[in-house]
């Protein structure tokens, strides 16, 4: 499933996937992977994205059930 | 400090590592082929030594590091009936192996009369399945009793 509210904040804090990869000590297609849903990344990553995009678990990784 | 920094982030160590476990079953099943069709050629236990022994090796440490750490299988959990279910692939798979083996060493009596390898191949079938029955049995358990001590390690009560 893609996971567009990580692309959105990503976005929003005008940093491009590569940006976003060294931020987090990981490479541009595994960002990429996580943004189509290709890769499911570990609770640490997941942290650590948060933390440099600003946002909480639930901001970018909870998807509420319609 | 750590002569080599690990580079990789965890997607690629995941993929490496899927790639490793593709590249070893590869390696297995080749050194596998490579001996049954040793064995078919004619070839005695002195020639294939090598081979056996790389196997061996590859084996028992998968054995031993899966039993240490609590693991069986991917599909099937410890029980009889996977014992039986692997059991019986066993069987077959040495039934089928001996058979061929014997077929293609053997001689023009064997290769002019089928039926006479039949009562070797029942036999292998009978000593394959019985050995992995055991084999298979005594693993289980073992991964059994090693899961549950495990388990009492990271009970609510330790800390």
């Amino acid at each position: 499933m893609r996971n567009m509210k990580l692309k959105l904040a990503r976005v929003a804090c005008e940093l491009s996937q590569e940006q976003l990869a060294e931020k987090v000590g990981v490479t541009r297609q595994t960002i990429g992977m996580i943004e189509t849903g290709k890769f499911n990344p570990s609770l640490n990553l997941c942290i650590a994205i948060c933390r440099a995009l600003g946002k909480t678990l639930n901001d970018l990784f909870w998807e509420v059930a319609e | 400090m750590k002569l080599f920094k690990k580079v990789v982030d965890e997607r690629q160590e995941l993929e490496m590592l899927r790639i490793e476990r593709w590249g070893f079953w590869i390696m297995i099943v080749v050194l596998i082929a490579g001996i049954i069709v040793q064995a078919a050629m004619g070839a005695d236990l002195r020639q294939v030594l090598g081979e056996y022994v790389v196997l061996i090796i590859g084996a028992l440490y998968i054995v031993v590091r899966n039993i240490l750490s609590g693991h069986w299988d991917y599909h099937t959990k410890p029980s009889l009936k996977a014992y039986g279910i692997y059991s019986l692939i066993g069987g077959v798979f040495c039934a089928i192996t001996s058979g061929a083996v014997q077929y293609f060493r053997g001689s023009a009596r064997l290769q002019g009369n089928l039926a006479q390898l039949l009562p070797s191949v029942l036999c292998s079938f009978a000593v394959g399945f019985i050995a992995c029955f055991v084999l298979l049995a005594v693993t289980g358990e073992m991964t059994k009793h090693r899961r549950k001590k495990l388990a009492e390690n990271f009970d609510d009560d330790s800390e």
